[in-house]
């Protein structure tokens, strides 16, 4: 059976290299099939495995580096810039623009790579206008700019936990730490944190059932129980347990949707933690670093003050005074 | 949304209004302003249809065309959403003023479209993996007087009500290529089943409140709104896509009230709608007779 | 989350601090919500008592930090473009903190100097190129509006107009004049008296 719709292709010295074929939507019902399902209810709400680092990119002030499993994302706050279009609207807030840009070799259809910029974009900022004091910087435009890297599901939550926490580390205020998860459900089996595959399964055979069925699908609509599918991400602050954004893709009924979206605040809980421990290391470095300076600078102080003892006594004293008469301020006073 | 300059005072005005439950214009917060809608009005499109509420006015035509359906969805047709805010609407929308919420709405309908469920590819159908309509759907924002996203929705989904395909026979020659005879007659055509199509319902808090159809000056005074894209299946509500929007964050139970809301609103819209839509039909009859313009 | 040496607190965007009280006041990093004051900022909460009987919490964020020019700070600024009216400068300098890139001033002629304002004329006070101190009056839709109204503003650092190769930077040689050190030509300029570092001292 074929479990994955890749196969290896042989190079001359033996390696291979693995190629992704023309896929039908035969084999995405093989995939399901080949799935490790979860369980109905899952029961272990946890995020994948997560690196975070902030102060990643030297050259800018905010930036963040997120692996999610193996997603992989680059944030980067730059500085404030004048608001160049006169927005009326807005007058009393500062504007947060968010651009998503993929790497060329993130992902491998390259057609619709534009299209899912501009919508993880436009959503991304709407994730991100809430944690931000906007009111800080009146009259100015904050852009966030988020670099995919590798693409493996969970692209928008990543890209928001990515940004919350360069937001935090260019000193920008914002109101709380922001983290984000995804759930989906496809076949009455709820996924959460779905890899890339998976996402693309909920998309591409978003039939729900196979096109061999599809008659089937229809007679099922008619006998009631619809095939739910869908897609969650919630963006959540938990300070104030406040909802920053969710959005909802696909066909859910509501009881479905508030089942998906509180799992997915259980999870951005544990994220939090997460980001909460990464955070505070940093302001440690940082803090250490900041008293190491501090102690540097101070030992050149003494020892520019030496000097000038050491040239005072040496009878520059004079130099130093006659200096100080030719000021043209001082006559004039 | 278009701006409107509001002075505190007002502001608070309106949120006394929402808090009483008896807004400016006298509604409740559950109420929505009145509405008036045509159909088959713009002759060049294969379905129209204008829709006017209180201040807001939309006009939606539907094109289509002939195409290659997706090879990963040989049996589905395609939709495809233009909105236009016109500097008709305001002034703001010149040059490219409009264009951040003409994406925005472009891509609430989009989401909203998306699941098969929520509206039935299968009948833009012509020959699986072969030949397939490709539905246009052109919005043009012609006054913003609030609450766009319901309104939009509202009017696409009486224009692909309009819409009349039409009857397409197929010849099979040889080697397997199909030819394709579009009848040419105007009355023989086939309707889209808009059953179980959405409709964008937004839910504004302002305040401690949650209310429907907001209007411009209130969608000023409200920190976040959710939009509920309600499609209803079997005499049920589902959801097909929601998000927030506003810049703002709620709560969860606030949100819960919010879904509450706008789905049983949407529920009742929906039944509306479609009551309105066979009543205009039955009316106007196959033909229409005369046009009366969509600027009365 | 304490410990360390000096008991460092750390705090992240979003922790609450303390309650708010009259005798408590907001400091930099800090917001309140519903009757308590929560950090805007990550970095270390820093109580100052050393107002009459308030209390000051702010967040002090280790590193960098994100500046902002905000009106009445003294800003350094380079001269792009000088017309009749204003003057359009380049601010990179915040107080003492240099900017990760330059935002849009606009010095107008009104605000040149203190008196005689109606004789000013802004080709005798600046030529582009000159490096000057300016305090910021407001915040204007895409430029924050300069002033050089004081005695300690104006222009520090200017070059004679004709261009050599190693070019010096004139002295001040009154209010209004600045002289070329290697070719001894005096130019007009808005200069800023500058104290000397020492003088400062002997002051104090």
């Amino acid at each position: 059976m074929l479990r994955v719709t890749q196969v290896k292709n042989s190079l001359l010295d033996g390696a291979s290299i693995a190629e992704e074929l023309y896929s039908t939507p035969q084999d995405g019902d093989n995939f399901f099939e080949s799935l490790e399902k979860p369980a109905k209810e899952p029961e272990n709400l946890a995020p994948r495995n997560t690196f975070i680092r902030a102060g990643v990119v030297t050259t800018v002030r905010g930036s963040a580096y997120m692996e999610y499993g193996n997603t992989k994302v680059l944030a980067i706050v730059s500085p404030p810039k004048e608001l160049i279009r006169a927005s009326a609207r807005r007058m009393n807030m500062g504007v947060l623009n968010c651009y998503v840009n993929f790497a060329a070799f993130a992902t491998g259809e390259l057609e619709s790579v534009p299209e899912r910029e501009r919508l993880l974009s436009s959503m991304l900022t709407k994730a991100m206008e809430p944690v931000v004091c906007r009111t800080e910087f009146l009259n100015f435009q904050l852009d966030v700019r988020v670099l995919i890297l590798d693409d493996d599901g969970c692209l928008l939550s990543t890209a928001i936990n990515c940004c919350g926490v360069a937001l935090v580390e260019s000193g920008i205020s914002t109101y709380d730490l922001i983290t984000a998860s995804t759930a989906c459900i496809y076949r009455d089996h709820v996924f959460l944190n779905p890899s890339a595959k998976m996402e693309e399964l909920l998309w591409k055979h978003r039939t729900g059932t196979g096109t061999s069925t599809g008659s089937d699908s229809k007679d099922n609509t008619s006998t009631k129980s619809v095939q739910e599918h869908g897609l969650i991400i919630t963006a959540s602050l938990d300070t104030f347990e406040q909802i920053a954004q969710c959005q909802q893709c696909g066909y859910l009924s509501p009881e479905t949707y508030m089942k998906l979206m509180d799992y997915t605040l259980a999870i951005n809980k544990s994220l939090r933690q997460l980001v909460k421990g990464v955070l505070t290391a940093r302001v440690r470095e940082q803090h250490e670093l900041d008293l190491r300076e501090k102690a540097e600078s101070a030992l050149e102080d003494q020892r520019l003050a030496e000097v000038i003892e050491r040239l005072k006594l040496r009878g520059l004293d004079e130099f130093i005074q006659s200096n100080i008469k030719e000021d043209p301020y001082v006559k004039k006073q | 949304m278009a701006y409107v300059a509001l002075s505190d005072a007002e502001k608070t005005f309106i949120l006394h209004g929402v808090e009483e439950d008896f807004r400016c214009d006298g509604r409740s917060r559950r109420d929505y302003r009145p509405m008036e809608l045509e159909t088959g009005l713009v002759s060049n499109a294969s379905g129209s249809a204008r829709l006017r509420l209180a201040n807001t006015d939309i006009l939606v035509g539907v094109k289509t065309e002939i195409e290659v359906p997706d090879p990963l969805t040989p049996e589905f047709g395609k939709l495809e959403f233009f909105v236009d805010c016109s500097a008709n609407a305001t002034p703001e929308f010149e040059g490219r003023g409009g264009s951040d919420l003409a994406q925005e709405l472009v891509l609430s309908l989009q989401n909203a479209y998306e699941s098969p469920l929520a509206f039935d590819y299968r009948t833009l159908c012509l020959i699986p993996g072969q030949q397939c309509w490709k539905l246009y759907i052109d919005i043009l924002i012609l006054e913003c007087g609030g609450n766009l996203h319901d309104a939009v929705s509202l009017a696409a989904k009486a224009a692909l009500f309009n819409t009349k395909l039409p009857r397409v026979t197929a010849t099979l020659l040889d080697a397997g290529i199909t030819d394709l005879i579009i009848s040419d007659n105007p009355y023989d055509c086939t309707r889209i089943g808009i059953d179980t199509v959405p409709l964008l319902v937004t839910v504004c808090k302002i305040g401690d409140f949650c209310l429907v159809d907001p209007s411009a000056e209130e969608e000023v005074c409200s920190t976040v709104s959710m939009v509920v894209s309600v499609s209803m299946r079997n005499g049920e509500a589902f959801l097909s896509g929601t998000h927030l929007t506003g810049g703002g964050a709620m709560h969860r139970d606030t949100m819960r009230n919010c879904l509450q809301l706008g789905l049983s609103i949407g529920e009742h819209l929906d039944t509306l709608l479609a009551k309105m839509l066979r009543q205009e039909q039955e009316r106007v009859g196959p033909k229409r007779p005369k046009t009366v313009g969509f600027l009365k | 989350m304490s410990g360390q040496e000096d008991e460092t607190i750390v705090c992240l965007p979003g922790e609450r601090l303390c309650p708010t009280e009259d005798n408590i006041v907001l400091g930099v990093g800090t917001y309140e919500q519903n009757g308590y004051i929560y950090a805007s900022k990550s970095g270390i909460v820093n109580i100052d008592e050393s107002g009459e009987n308030c209390q000051i919490v702010s967040v002090h964020k280790p590193g960098f930090h994100l500046t902002i020019p905000a009106t009445g700070d003294v800003v350094t600024a380079r001269v792009l473009v000088t017309t009749p009216k204003f003057a359009k400068c380049a601010i990179f300098c915040v107080r003492n903190v240099l900017l990760e890139s330059s935002y849009r001033g606009l010095l107008r002629k009104e605000d040149v100097r203190e008196t005689e304002k109606d004789r000013v004329d802004i080709y005798k006070s600046f030529k582009p190129g000159d490096v000057i101190l300016a305090r910021v009056i407001n915040q204007m839709e895409q430029s924050f509006l300069l002033t050089t109204a004081e005695n300690e503003l104006g222009v520090v650092i200017a070059y004679a107009s004709d261009a050599r190769k190693n070019r010096v930077p004139m002295v001040p040689v009154g209010w209004s004049e600045m002289q070329c050190p290697q070719t001894t030509i005096k130019e007009p300029r808005k200069v800023a008296k500058v104290l000397p570092e020492s003088s400062i001292n002997d002051v104090k």
